[in-house]
């Protein structure tokens, strides 16, 4: 078990947002990395050979919205098998998440104990200790 | 027969603009609070964990803070629902849950503000009531309910009950503080109605509008008993499943990753 195998990715283009759920999820221990669109989380994909336990999903972005990216992901046989949960405001999720066949959502704006569960619930150990 | 195809066109056009108006609002209004709320938290969380004497007073700045970042997602949910159910009745996001575990977690939302009105919340829901339903909407008609009755319940408890109904759900939110005329119980659930005198009570008269609505699209109807001074009771009556054809897609089979 690596470190990098823990690594949760998330796909948010408003960079407040994403340093804030980066910092909050490296506080609480968890391996975590941030892209700020589709575009750039497939050349993040493509460039590692470990791939990410999870990817946190915004959906409404520039160049490669999460809908697009998921359609990619889905594509490819390593990457489709990587767990997707939706982020967003969007007030259709749990419709969005069938039609994009994602693991689940977070509602935005979201609360702290939910996105740690998440976070939990799809890496390996859990909670890095001593990090 | 032009014109007519002008106007329908324009209609066509005017009910677009308005969806894509109500998308990007949603997305432009809960953005910073999703980072502004997180910041808050973790904020907290560090602060608490430090355990030191001199860090209480930034923490009860922290408490109040984030109540008010609270506050103010409950405004922001409010007015978008209201401009999305006074714009035709919206397609509802449906899966299956149990309603009861759904009336725990906005329970144990609402039971700090509960408690510093001087209420305390008391559920009653003894078994699953699980059915198809649109469990973001109903959280919210919920959530409104009890704020009414922690607004205006007069320091006393509050009950709650979710219970299987003859082939459905049936939920009521029971105060026993101010309670509402009979001449005010038919217009409560309009839009922007209040019963209260705006010299005691804020409030922008949308949370039983909200209420209401949800419950109507979902094929329920929702009612009050009340006298002044004898508290009201709000009687949520559900079909077990919300009719097909009333939204674009079903998720029988799902369930939420939200708590």
């Amino acid at each position: 078990m690596t470190a990098s195998r823990q690594t949760i990715l998330l796909i948010e283009d408003d960079e407040d947002v994403r340093e804030t759920i980066i910092d909050t999820l490296r506080d609480e221990g968890f391996a975590a990395d941030g892209v700020e669109d589709g575009v750039a989380a497939l050349e993040w994909l493509t460039a590692r050979t470990e791939k990410p336990a999870l990817i946190l999903l915004d959906l409404m972005m520039p160049r490669m919205s999460g809908a697009e990216l998921r359609e990619r992901l889905l594509q490819d046989s390593v990457l489709s098998q990587i767990p997707v949960v939706i982020l967003s405001a969007d007030g259709y999720l749990a419709t969005k998440n069938k039609a994009l066949r994602t693991s689940g959502y977070l509602r935005k704006p979201l609360r702290l104990v939910d996105l740690l569960e998440v976070a939990r619930r799809y890496t390996e150990s859990g909670q890095l200790t001593g990090v | 027969m032009a014109a007519r195809n002008e106007a329908e066109q324009t209609l066509r056009r005017a009910v677009q603009l308005r969806d894509e108006f109500l998308s990007v609002a949603s997305h432009e209004l809960r953005t910073p609070l999703t980072a502004l709320n997180l910041q808050l938290e973790g904020l907290h969380k560090l602060l608490a964990a430090q355990g030191a004497a001199d860090t209480d007073k930034a923490l009860r700045k922290l408490d109040t803070a984030i109540r008010q970042g609270e506050r103010l997602n409950a405004l922001v949910e409010g007015l978008l629902a209201v401009a999305q159910l006074t714009s035709g009745r919206p397609p509802l996001d449906v899966t299956t849950f149990d309603l009861a575990e759904a009336a725990r977690h906005v329970v144990a939302r609402l039971s700090p503000a509960a408690a510093r009105a001087g209420s305390e919340i008391r559920l009653v829901a003894p078994e699953p009531v699980t059915g198809a339903w649109d469990r973001a909407r109903l959280e919210q008609a919920l959530a409104n309910l009890l704020g009414n009755a922690i607004k205006y319940g007069a320091r006393a408890p509050i009950d709650v009950e979710v219970v299987n109904d003859a082939g459905g759900a049936r939920v009521t939110v029971q105060d026993h503080g101010i309670g509402i005329s009979e001449a005010d119980q038919g217009r409560i659930f309009g839009c922007f109605e209040r019963a209260v005198p705006l010299d005691n009570y804020g409030g922008l008269g949308l949370g039983l509008f909200i209420a209401h609505q949800i419950v109507e699209a979902h094929g329920g109807d929702i009612e009050v008993q009340s006298a002044p001074s004898e508290g009201s009771t709000f009687t949520v009556r559900l079909p077990r499943n919300t009719a097909v054809s009333r939204h674009r897609d079903t998720a029988p089979e799902e369930t939420e990753t939200r708590k």
